[in-house]
């Protein structure tokens, strides 16, 4: 399973905990895998439409996953994914 | 510039004031020694150049931080005994306020990101430093807080 880096202000969906591990061979399955030991965590990453929301970045390993291939980045069980929030504005 | 900034606001200056006519962006930590001004870059136009559908504006009216850089600088300041206290960005030529596109990021759905942090907005003219408002989330929305000062 691939390890997920939580960031603070998610931890109240993972008991506090800052890694969590997920299954998934994508980057999305991953991330939807979560919401099976966070459920909740869910409706502050993905979107109506099911992509991620703009203030939320995860990089995989060090590179964000929009210049990869988005939520379909293939995932190993050596990967880490990194789920931070932006700091971003106008 | 009031009489009881720290001083901190002159590191700022400094830093925003080259990046005009874009915006500058960086973080301030409070320590034992009071607070420290740390300069980030301004990542936007990397997001802009690759995906301009998602990020339709340029450095000049919008900023983003390089979030490793980001977690690694937090990181390192917390060993050091300092915490994040405060994100600084700049407005070139509209003045030290709290746009919407600031509000929808720093809280979106109306949730704080990183709660309790305080948020100031720089006003560079002209290439100058003219002001700085900081803001703070308080019940729902963000309003400007003049009890923290850099």
């Amino acid at each position: 399973m691939a390890t997920v880096r939580i960031p603070t202000p998610l931890r109240t969906y993972t008991q506090n905990q800052a890694e969590v591990k997920a299954a998934g061979k994508t980057v999305g399955e991953v991330l939807k895998a979560l919401e099976g030991s966070a459920p909740g965590i869910g409706t502050r990453l993905f979107d109506e439409k099911g992509g991620l929301k703009r203030y939320v970045n995860v990089f995989h390993n060090d590179e964000d996953i929009r210049f990869l291939k988005d939520l379909e980045t293939p995932v190993a069980d050596s990967d880490t994914l990194s789920i931070i929030p932006a700091i971003a504005g106008g | 510039m009031a009489v009881n900034d720290s001083g901190v606001i002159g590191a700022i200056a400094a830093h925003v004031e080259p990046l005009y006519p874009e915006e500058g962006c960086g973080l301030v930590f409070e320590g034992p020694n009071g607070l420290r001004a740390l300069p980030m870059k301004n990542v936007y136009d990397k997001y802009h150049a690759r995906l301009p559908d998602q990020f339709p504006r340029t450095n000049r009216t919008a900023y983003r931080m390089d979030e490793l850089q980001l977690e690694r600088a937090i990181e390192d300041a917390e060993k050091q005994g300092e915490k994040l206290v405060c994100i600084f960005h700049s407005h070139c030529d509209v003045g030290a306020y709290f746009s919407k596109e600031d509000s929808d990021m720093a809280a979106p759905d109306g949730l704080e990101m990183r709660p309790g942090l305080k948020w100031a907005v720089i006003a560079v003219n002209q290439g100058r430093f003219a002001t700085y408002k900081v803001f703070t989330f308080v019940a729902g929305q963000f309003a400007e807080d003049e009890s923290f000062r850099l």
